[in-house]
């Protein structure tokens, strides 16, 4: 059996097959929902939980909605807010790592706790190299969908600043997660994006550098090495249909963190385009070399 | 219904049948293929607001799916799944019925990580950078687990022809 008989082989076992009706979207969505009300139940009987026992002890507490639990007992300053720590193991049962809520995750993605934090800081980095001249979004869009008939601007896109931090893996007992910050920036009338991606140690993205910039989400593109203060840095222009990004570059540190950092002079394609790319292929690399995007996620 | 409901609802009619027949050959078993469909959108649910408006949710959902069926092979919950080395004999010429599920019982025999490869490019028709993101493993990764799937499957398949042969 070669490549071209599975894929026929693939292709005829599905059409063959009797395939039930389709999946009922009312349960299915009934059944999201009830998954979301017991994260929200968890993670509000947590903090009850945890605000009982720190009066208990004489403490304050303190409480943001349910996404940050400081517990300060009286004269004693800060403790350490729970952070994320290494999955469980529980027999042969593989857990999402502890947020913040002390609570194993439900998904890959940290909503909130040193984690999160960290992709926050990523995002603020990132607007702190945005060239001179330009402008990005001055207040966070909420994280909703919006009315889909809404017009979107980079004010109201809640694309237009955006962080997320997700697990990835754990490999050899360490915990590998990706942090990424994206920003709509504007000129004027027209907008482009600029985008950054960082991969903690003990990632098992490609080892040789084009190899590993080729990788950013599965786009593949033309790659050179080149150097950017003694360091090699893979730069790729994009060749797929696809049009996320037009050029990247990609570094991989000392430690194995390895940093993406990607532009593109469209935005969604909601508005105009930059008339030119935000930044030349030496300053992309330049940017992917910058201890800020490593800093923000391993310190 | 809120905006995130009906969006999501929408989203599930649109794409939880091509996602079951992902599935379905990922496991080889239509009410697993459903489970983990259903788990799979869940997780996707749980993230809508981060997820919802980005260009690549096909590719979240696809990633979420995959892994979702690797993270339960490896907790043992498609433990039942495992068949025998070899698919049976059934010792007739294979109706196009029997094609289908030769083709399943020898893919149950491919490791789960080198079958969700193989189901990715072959049945996905992903390249093999877009495999290796959404495993988050190399491009070299992905070609040799195809390969070693692949060779998997020809010996699984090979066995039989000639169990076959020697029954008649």
């Amino acid at each position: 059996m070669n490549e071209s008989e599975l894929r026929d082989g693939l292709r005829r076992t599905i059409a063959t097959a009797d395939q039930p009706p389709s999946m009922n979207t009312d349960a299915a969505l009934e059944a999201a929902r009830a998954a979301h009300r017991r994260r929200r139940t968890t993670v509000a009987g947590m903090g009850a939980a945890a605000a009982v026992v720190a009066i208990a002890v004489g403490g304050t507490v303190a409480l943001s909605g349910v996404d940050r639990l400081d517990l300060t007992p009286g004269g004693q300053g800060p403790l350490t807010t729970p952070i994320a720590t290494s999955p469980q193991e529980a027999g042969t049962e593989t857990v999402w790592p502890t947020g913040a809520d002390g609570q194993p995750q439900q998904d890959r993605t940290a909503s909130n706790g040193e984690r999160f934090e960290q992709g926050a800081r990523l995002l603020t980095e990132l607007i702190g190299v945005v060239p001179a001249g330009y402008t990005v979004p001055q207040r966070t869009p909420i994280l909703t969908t919006p009315d889909s008939t809404a017009v979107l601007t980079p004010d109201t896109d809640p694309w237009s600043r955006y962080n997320q931090s997700q697990f990835s893996d754990r490999v050899g007992g360490v915990e590998v997660w990706e942090h990424l910050a994206s920003l709509a920036v504007s000129d004027g009338p027209t907008t482009g994006r600029l985008y950054v991606e960082v991969h903690t140690p003990g990632n098992t993205l490609p080892a040789d550098t084009c190899g590993m910039a080729v990788s950013l989400w599965g786009l593949g593109g033309d790659c050179q090495v080149v150097s950017a203060g003694g360091k090699q840095v893979g730069v790729v222009a994009n060749t797929s249909d696809r049009k996320e990004f037009d050029r990247w570059a990609a570094f991989r540190h000392a430690d194995g963190t390895v940093v993406f950092v990607a532009q593109s002079t469209t935005f969604r394609g909601a508005t105009a385009p930059l008339a030119r790319p935000l930044f030349t292929d030496e300053q992309l690399a330049a940017l992917a070399t910058d201890d800020r995007f490593h800093d923000a996620v391993t310190e | 219904m809120s905006d995130r409901d009906s969006d999501f609802a929408e989203y599930f009619a649109a794409k939880s049948d091509a996602m079951r027949g992902t599935a379905y050959l990922l496991c080889g078993d239509w009410h697993r293929a459903e489970d983990l469909v259903q788990n799979a959108f869940t997780k996707v649910y749980l993230a809508w607001n981060r997820v919802s408006r980005h260009e690549v949710l096909d590719g979240y959902t696809r990633r979420t799916l995959v892994r979702t069926f690797l993270d339960e092979r490896r907790r043992g919950w498609f433990r039942r799944e495992q068949v025998a080395e070899a698919p049976p004999d059934r010792g007739v010429a294979p109706t196009s019925g029997e094609d289908r599920m030769v083709l399943l019982d020898a893919l149950a025999t491919v490791p789960p990580r080198q079958r969700a490869v193989l189901v990715l490019r072959y049945w996905e028709d992903l390249s093999v950078e877009e495999t290796a993101g959404v495993l988050h493993c190399s491009a070299g990764t992905v070609k040799s687990q195809a390969a070693r799937g692949l060779q998997t499957l020809r010996n699984t398949l090979g066995e039989r022809d000639y169990d076959r042969e020697s029954a008649r």
